[in-house]
């Protein structure tokens, strides 16, 4: 196996590739620091969704897309925190 | 995106890029945020949360051979003693451990399980940084790796890598690189790059 070739010419590189990225980056961030979620609820999701993927055969598992994983990660702590279900509220405070 | 490897097929693409953009709108829809709270987080995230923080970190260890062993020692203590931005201890921040490089010592931060990035120091890791197959790699034969991508270390130079995880988030202290005595803080900030504290570059080149 070989590094990807951008690593030693391209070390300065955006840190998204795309816009969604970035806003997924941001919600999944935005969501914690409004206290949400824990940081590390949606830490543990993610490293589940790596996981699966990582436990996954090569045949049958996609390519490695970073941010897929994170949006499936951000979308399994959203439902987990009824964010979407729960009665609407007011006020920003916990949904524990 | 050139590369097969690194290849985004555009209807996985749009479907993700669609995935996130429904789920802002039902968010807001609901009142679980508002139309600007992702801009706000990313505006203050971008403006404040980058490697100058880090870079801050390594000049004061630089110059102040006390706070060098108070950084490596207790970590989130000794960065509170230094002016930085709020929210330095949020996501991402929390659990900060410095390890410094040193004659005959390199360090080298990974994380095996998910990119558990010291964001608040560092800023944003390079893309290639989070790809398994450097990750695996850079677990199993740093040394290679660390000479593939131009950080040549001397034979009896011992390497320690070291897994970022929920609980401990590594940076590493670069060393001062020399002929740098008369530097000014900020000309030594100048030489602080994020690669140089994750340990896959050298502090410097000194011009």
């Amino acid at each position: 196996m070989r590094l990807h070739e951008t690593c030693t010419t391209d070390q300065a590189a955006p840190h998204f590739d795309h816009e969604w990225q970035r806003r997924a980056f941001g919600l999944a961030l935005a969501l914690s620091e409004f206290g949400h979620y824990d940081w590390s609820d949606f830490q543990q999701s993610l490293i589940e969704t790596i996981g699966n993927w990582e436990d996954t055969p090569d045949a049958e598992r996609g390519e490695w897309r970073y941010y897929d994983h994170w949006v499936t990660a951000l979308e399994k702590v959203v439902a987990d925190h009824h964010l979407l279900t729960a009665p609407v509220r007011a006020t920003g405070d916990s949904h524990d | 995106m050139t590369s097969g490897q690194f290849f985004y097929p555009n209807d996985r693409e749009a479907s993700s890029a669609a995935k996130v953009a429904a789920l802002e709108s039902l968010l807001i829809e609901k009142g679980v945020i508002t139309g600007q709270t992702v801009d706000k987080v990313l505006s203050y995230f971008e403006s404040e949360m980058t490697p100058l923080n880090g870079r801050k970190i390594v000049v004061k260890a630089w110059t102040d051979p006390e706070f060098a062993a108070r950084v490596v020692d207790d970590t989130p203590a000794a960065i509170a003693e230094l002016n930085l931005p709020e929210g330095m201890a949020g996501a991402e921040g929390e659990h900060l451990q410095a390890v410094a490089n040193g004659p005959g010592v390199h360090n080298l931060i990974i994380c095996t399980l998910c990119s558990c990035f010291p964001w608040p120091v560092l800023g944003l890791p390079p893309y290639w940084y989070k790809d398994p197959v450097f990750r695996s790699r850079a677990a199993r034969e740093p040394r290679k790796v660390l000479g593939e991508i131009g950080v040549d270390l001397p034979e009896d130079t011992e390497i320690k890598v070291w897994d970022s995880s929920g609980h401990s988030r590594w940076f590493v202290i670069p060393e001062r690189p020399s002929g740098t005595d008369d530097f000014t803080d900020e000309m030594l900030m100048n030489l602080v790059t994020t690669e140089s504290m994750i340990g896959v570059a050298l502090a410097g080149p000194v011009s």
